[in-house]
């Protein structure tokens, strides 16, 4: 059974989402404080962590950090919209994905399969020198990168950037992060580089609507596999 | 300004004194006079000369010049009693002496002249400094051009003084000294447009003509300072004229500083505005999650709830349901407060049904079942205003509630003290870390990670204080908070009557 560990203090919220998600069929264990929460995502060892940021004692994007110093359990942010520059550096620091409150329990269950799917994908990649996201297949040895067995020419930039994005594909990877990986030190704000090469990238791969290659508005990018949705 | 008249004053002691003193020179040595020599008798007849000058000016010194010379000739040059000089050395005498008294009259006149001139300048300085000194220090714009136009009228004896400064549209006058200024004159002063001001005041008066100084500041204006009065000397016109220079750097100052006060000012709304938005939403927001949590698995056909899941989610959003109404109707009377019209609509009232309806404003059934309300005195009756104080006594539950362990009773009690009664409200919760102890009921007390705070402790204080009551927080032994407000009890006798009216209250 999949475990999902739920950390808010909102008592209410916490209670719905138990139930809702326990109906679901999910296994679930609930943590009002960041401390607890981070003591039960070791003894616990869920599948996937619901975080909300506002928490009484330790800081949403600071929990982010101490997990990923040991864990790569993906991290669903749920936050408030008025939060957006903390959203982002809670992706920076790690989290994998957010949803907006309020949110339906199909929204969140929804974007929780996503993130489980693209984990285990994650766990297979370890190591291999093929990546594979739905169609799309990228060759880290020959440098080469096929769309549902056809060859697709790439410069070298796009390639690391598809590369980058498709190791860990559901994550969402904000600009700064992209821009420095890439890029290098000292980048981090020229957007607009990284829009004329997703641009590039999606007419290349077929995907002019972006449904391979999300956009998150003001905050970045995201590979998903398209595949497995109906 | 009362120069002219001293002076006059000053001649006329000098006459008299050259009068009297040669009167006793010439006495003093009448006797003698066979025995010494002319030139010495010269010598002594200077002096009442010199005295004359000293005291009343070059003026006097003529007159003593001449009287000294009939004196001498006709008492003291031989042959005696006639203008008749006799001997040419006696000629040499009388002309030696007429030369010497003047230049020795001029020579003191001088120097008299440069010391009063001196002393003048002083009494102008000092003048000058006493005005200056009250224009230095913190003073408010108001209060500096009382003092700017008080001190002007007083120094100068005006009958009427006036600051004029520049307003958005036109001059406004900034403070008055000495005799009201009619609207009829203020009319002639400022300049509206459509209606003609006079550039010249053609008054029957001419000593008491209006007129005025214009006050800069590096070639900007500032304002005018217009007088009605006499000003005739020319010291004095440089006296205020020197001390508008300074009015107007102390006003420009003040202005200024008023100015920045309400930039800060400005900038305090702002952040605090801020603040107030991003605490009301997130309050908004986190029932709003909840709400639409439970709704949303309550509606989704491939969640299979049993019979209590469905109870608790149907009964998370009936409480979280009542959470968002409290908060939308504090925010209603937040913005009544901000937009200062509320004011309480006090009725007498027993302070046990204020509590009953705090707790029916609470709404949630469950919430109720966890305050425990012991017997409370009855007979307190306070004047009140029965929404707001139950509206305080619910944001109090609301907020012990949300602090409390759940199934810890909250106890809400009832405490008379002298003239006031004081309702307390303690939790069993972790209690208020010292650090925010002072910050509890601003409007955003709250540390931006803790998900509790928002407006309801504002409120509840805004409205005490709307009551002419106290609210404070403490930390009991046990380690729960402890809010605390009171009220001021209604005396017994104004109760009575209202009984026996029977038709006041509720």
């Amino acid at each position: 059974m999949t475990k999902i560990l739920l950390v808010d203090d909102d008592r209410s919220l916490l209670r719905a989402l138990e139930i809702g998600l326990g109906a679901k069929g999910y296994d679930t264990a609930v943590s009002a404080t960041g401390k607890d929460g981070l003591t039960k995502a070791v003894l616990f060892s869920p599948d996937l962590i619901l975080l909300d940021m506002g928490l009484p004692d330790i800081d949403g994007i600071q929990f982010c950090r101490q997990l990923r110093s040991y864990s790569e359990t993906p991290i669903l942010v749920l936050s408030a919209a008025e939060d957006e520059t903390r959203k982002v550096e809670a992706l920076d620091a790690g989290a994998d994905d957010y949803v907006t409150k309020p949110f339906g329990m199909a929204e969140l269950d929804a974007r929780i399969r996503v993130a489980l799917r693209h984990a285990r994908n994650r766990s297979d990649h370890n190591g291999a020198t093929l990546v594979k996201v739905g169609d799309i297949e990228v060759d880290l040895e020959r440098r080469q990168v096929t769309n549902a067995g056809v060859p697709i020419e790439l410069t070298a930039r796009e390639f690391d950037i598809l590369l980058y994005l498709a190791k860990n594909s559901g994550k969402v990877y904000t600009h700064h992060q992209i821009l420095r990986d890439i890029w290098g030190r000292g980048y981090g704000e020229e957007t607009h580089y990284l829009r004329v090469y997703i641009n590039r990238l999606r007419k290349k791969l077929n995907d002019p609507e972006g449904k391979i290659i999300r956009t998150k508005p003001g905050i970045g990018y995201q590979l998903l596999d398209t595949t497995e949705d109906s | 300004m009362l120069n002219s008249r001293k002076s006059r004053r000053d001649q006329i002691k000098g006459i008299a004194l050259t009068t009297a003193s040669f009167l006793i020179v010439t006495l003093a040595m009448f006797p003698f006079r066979s025995h010494i020599s002319v030139a010495t008798a010269a010598l002594v007849l200077v002096i009442p000369v010199i005295l004359g000058v000293v005291v009343g000016g070059f003026g006097v010194g003529l007159v003593g010049i001449v009287a000294g010379f009939v004196i001498y000739d006709f008492v003291f040059i031989p042959p005696y009693y006639t203008l008749n000089v006799g001997q040419t050395q006696n000629w040499i005498a009388l002309g030696v002496y007429v030369a010497v008294v003047i230049i020795v009259s001029r020579v003191v006149a001088n120097m008299k002249d440069a010391r009063s001139v001196a002393v003048e300048g002083e009494i102008h300085a000092r003048q000058l400094f006493e005005l200056s000194k009250l224009l230095l220090g913190e003073h408010e714009l108001t209060e500096l051009l009382d003092t700017v136009t008080s001190s002007v009228q007083q120094t100068f004896q005006f009958e009427a003084v006036l600051l004029l400064l520049q307003g958005p549209e036109r001059l406004e006058v900034g403070a008055t000294a000495g005799r009201p200024v009619t609207a009829n004159e203020l009319h002639e002063l400022i300049p509206e447009s459509g209606f003609p001001a006079a550039l010249l005041r053609h008054s029957d008066r001419d000593s008491q003509s209006l007129f005025s100084i214009a006050l800069t500041v590096a070639g900007k204006p500032v304002g005018l300072l217009v007088m009605q009065g006499a000003l005739a000397q020319n010291p004095d016109i440089q006296l205020l004229s020197t001390f508008a220079n300074h009015a107007a750097l102390a006003i420009e100052q003040a202005q200024l500083k008023e100015q920045a006060l309400e930039a800060q000012l400005l900038t305090e709304t702002d952040k605090w505005r801020r603040a107030l938005l991003s605490s009301v939403s997130h309050d908004l927001r986190t029932p709003l999650a909840s709400i639409k949590a439970a709704a949303s698995g309550l509606n989704d056909p491939s969640v299979n709830l049993d019979q209590a899941q469905t109870r608790e989610l149907l009964d998370t959003i009936s409480t979280e349901t009542d959470r968002l109404s409290r908060l939308v109707v504090n925010l209603l009377d937040m913005t009544r407060i901000e937009a200062g019209v509320m004011t309480p609509n006090n009725e007498i009232i027993e302070i046990s049904d204020l509590i009953e309806e705090g707790l029916t404003a609470l709404g949630d059934d469950r919430a109720r079942a966890q305050v425990s309300v012991p017997e409370s005195p009855s007979d307190l009756f306070v004047s009140a205003d029965h929404v707001l104080i139950s509206q305080v006594i619910a944001n109090l539950l609301d907020n012990a509630l949300r602090h409390s362990p759940k199934g810890k009773p909250v106890a809400i009690e009832v405490a008379p003290r002298d003239s006031e009664v004081f309702v307390t409200v303690t939790d069993q919760g972790p209690g208020v870390p010292p650090q925010l102890m002072e910050h509890v009921f601003e409007m955003f007390s709250k540390d931006s990670d803790s998900s509790h705070a928002g407006i309801g402790l504002a409120i509840a204080k805004a409205f005490v204080s709307a009551h002419g009551g106290q609210i404070s927080v403490e930390n009991s032994p046990s380690g729960g908070a402890r809010f605390s407000f009171s009220l001021p009890l209604v005396p017994f006798d104004e109760r009575r009557y209202l009984d026996d009216e029977d038709t006041f209250g509720r």
